[in-house]
């Protein structure tokens, strides 16, 4: 592997220190705590590219862009694996 | 969500700052035409800059920065003349490139004139605005979009916004919001106050889609009753990238401009070209452009019309909306889609490129899509405009009204004598 690979995948800065308003504060830590750090596809630190959180029903979805290798793509956590619901 | 560091970068336009260089590549209106036709030098404020924009007696246009390089005295106290402006204070004048040519009080043959230019950038008229670029030479060209140079009956309102331009950009990309605060707000408003509130608003989106293209993203909607066909979806309209949005439809076309003033300030103007088919429209001397206003005497926002529930909405997200403890849905996707856009531009910028949107081929016009037939409510939708929206402050309020009523009639005269003829 050469040097350039490390550049990328230096740390990512320290999160700077924010007050949310009370009700939110847990949501904007788990925001802070699980958004993908690195490229799903090569890697690469994500701080120069873009991770935004939405909801979809009790999913939380990371939409990210790596500006190293343009990938565009959702990052979903899973707490529980759930199958189709019936009607 | 963002993090706190990614709603900086997307938000802070100063200079120095990485959103402030993005900016920088596009070019702004900045004052009214009829403005410097009145008086020739005008104090501005774009991107956190404090300018100055004359008009010489050549129909020239220029701007720089206010303070004077010399003692930093206030060039919009300067004397506008044949080739520049001129410092109140000690007289130093500067041309439209802001070369120092004169410092009267120095010796001649001095070399300290060319030590001491101002930081000039360019400023041009297109459509009653004086546009300013203040980025990298060389500057891109001046985008003539059609709404700036088609005929018709021309009207601006306008009005600083204290807030961020991005979240009033991402309004853009938020076409939900229409059935719910123009739709079932305006309702509850129009119950309590005994008012009637207009319809065409209050349709159910089925679905909505954003794509990409060279000068923005497109917004579709399919309504509730609409099929793929509409305007609506088939047609939409574009977020033009990075601060304006192109709307339209039943004779009136617009384009909402949100320029940058600073990190917490926003120049909103609507301006818009009526021209319905088949109406006489008559000259216009100069293009009135008036205050909207969107706060009552006690300090509360003004709801009872489009534009004014928009802003309450802009405004009370705060002057830099906090992005670290809001929620997103699906729903939200375009807001998602325009973040990305603006983070892959400013990558674009930190690479040398030019970014979206920026236009460096010569050309007459540049057309945009848009959808005529708005909400499926044909010539209906000019008159809500007039009376529900901004146009109401409009001086020139009658006059539009009776151009679009007068269009509508001459169009159903001229039905009427089509449908005789083919019986």
């Amino acid at each position: 592997m050469t040097a350039e690979p490390f550049r990328r995948l230096r740390a990512v800065p320290a999160a700077p220190k924010t007050s949310p308003p009370r009700e939110f504060a847990a949501d904007a830590a788990a925001h802070l705590r699980d958004r993908p750090r690195h490229c799903s596809r090569c890697g690469a630190c994500l701080a120069d590219g873009i991770v935004t959180e939405y909801w979809v029903a009790s999913d939380r979805v990371f939409h990210c862009w790596c500006r190293h290798c343009f990938w565009v793509g959702d990052v979903i956590p899973v707490e529980r694996m759930v199958g189709h619901e019936g009607t | 969500m963002l993090s706190s560091e990614l709603n900086e970068t997307l938000t802070r336009v100063g200079p120095g700052t990485s959103m402030g260089e993005l900016l920088r590549r596009y070019w702004y209106p900045v004052v009214f035409a009829r403005q410097l036709d009145e008086f020739p030098v005008k104090r501005t404020r774009l991107l956190g800059e404090d300018l100055v924009v004359f008009k010489t007696p050549d129909g020239r246009y220029g701007v720089m920065p206010e303070a004077c390089p010399h003692r930093r005295a206030s060039l919009a106290y300067g004397s506008v003349e044949s080739e520049g402006i001129r410092c109140a204070y000690h007289g130093w004048k500067f041309d439209h490139e802001g070369r120092c040519i004169d410092q009267p009080a120095e010796m001649d043959k001095t070399a300290f004139k060319e030590r001491v230019s101002a930081d000039a950038g360019r400023a041009r008229e297109l459509g009653g605005l004086v546009w300013a670029y203040i980025g990298p030479e060389p500057a891109p060209q001046l985008p003539r979009y059609d709404v700036y140079v088609m005929e018709g009956l021309r009207d601006i309102g306008h009005t600083t916004l204290p807030c961020n331009f991005i979240q009033i950009m991402e309004n853009a990309v938020d076409p939900h919001h229409v059935e719910w605060l123009h739709g079932r707000y305006f309702q509850f408003l129009a119950q309590q106050h005994g008012f009637e509130a207009p319809s065409s608003f209050q349709r159910r989106h089925v679905k909505v889609a954003f794509d990409e293209f060279e000068h923005g993203i497109i917004k579709r909607r399919l309504l509730e009753g609409h099929t793929e066909e509409d305007d609506d979806w088939k047609v939409g309209h574009p977020l033009v990238f990075p601060y304006k949005m192109r709307v339209g439809g039943g004779g009136v076309d617009q384009m909402q401009i949100r320029v940058p003033v600073d990190d917490t300030h926003t120049w909103f103007l609507l301006y818009t070209v009526h021209h319905p088919e088949g109406a006489e429209v008559p000259e216009q001397v100069h293009i009135p452009e008036y205050e909207v206003p969107w706060l009552d005497e006690d300090g509360n926002h003004i709801v009872d019309y489009v534009e004014g529930q928009d802003i309450m909405t802009w405004v009370t997200q705060g002057p830099v909306a906090d992005r670290t403890v809001e929620h997103l849905g699906k729903s939200d996707v375009g807001v998602v889609q325009l973040r990305r856009m603006y983070r892959e531009q400013l990558a674009r910028v930190e690479e040398g490129e030019d970014p979206l949107g920026v236009v460096r081929d010569e050309h007459d016009v540049i057309p945009l899509p848009c959808e005529k037939d708005k909400f499926g409510a044909g010539a209906e939708f000019a008159l809500q405009w007039i009376e529900q929206g901004f146009t109401r402050y409009s001086p020139q309020r009658e006059t539009l009204r009776k151009l679009h009523i007068d269009a509508a009639s001459s169009e159903q005269a001229s039905a009427t004598v089509s449908e005789t003829r083919d019986r």
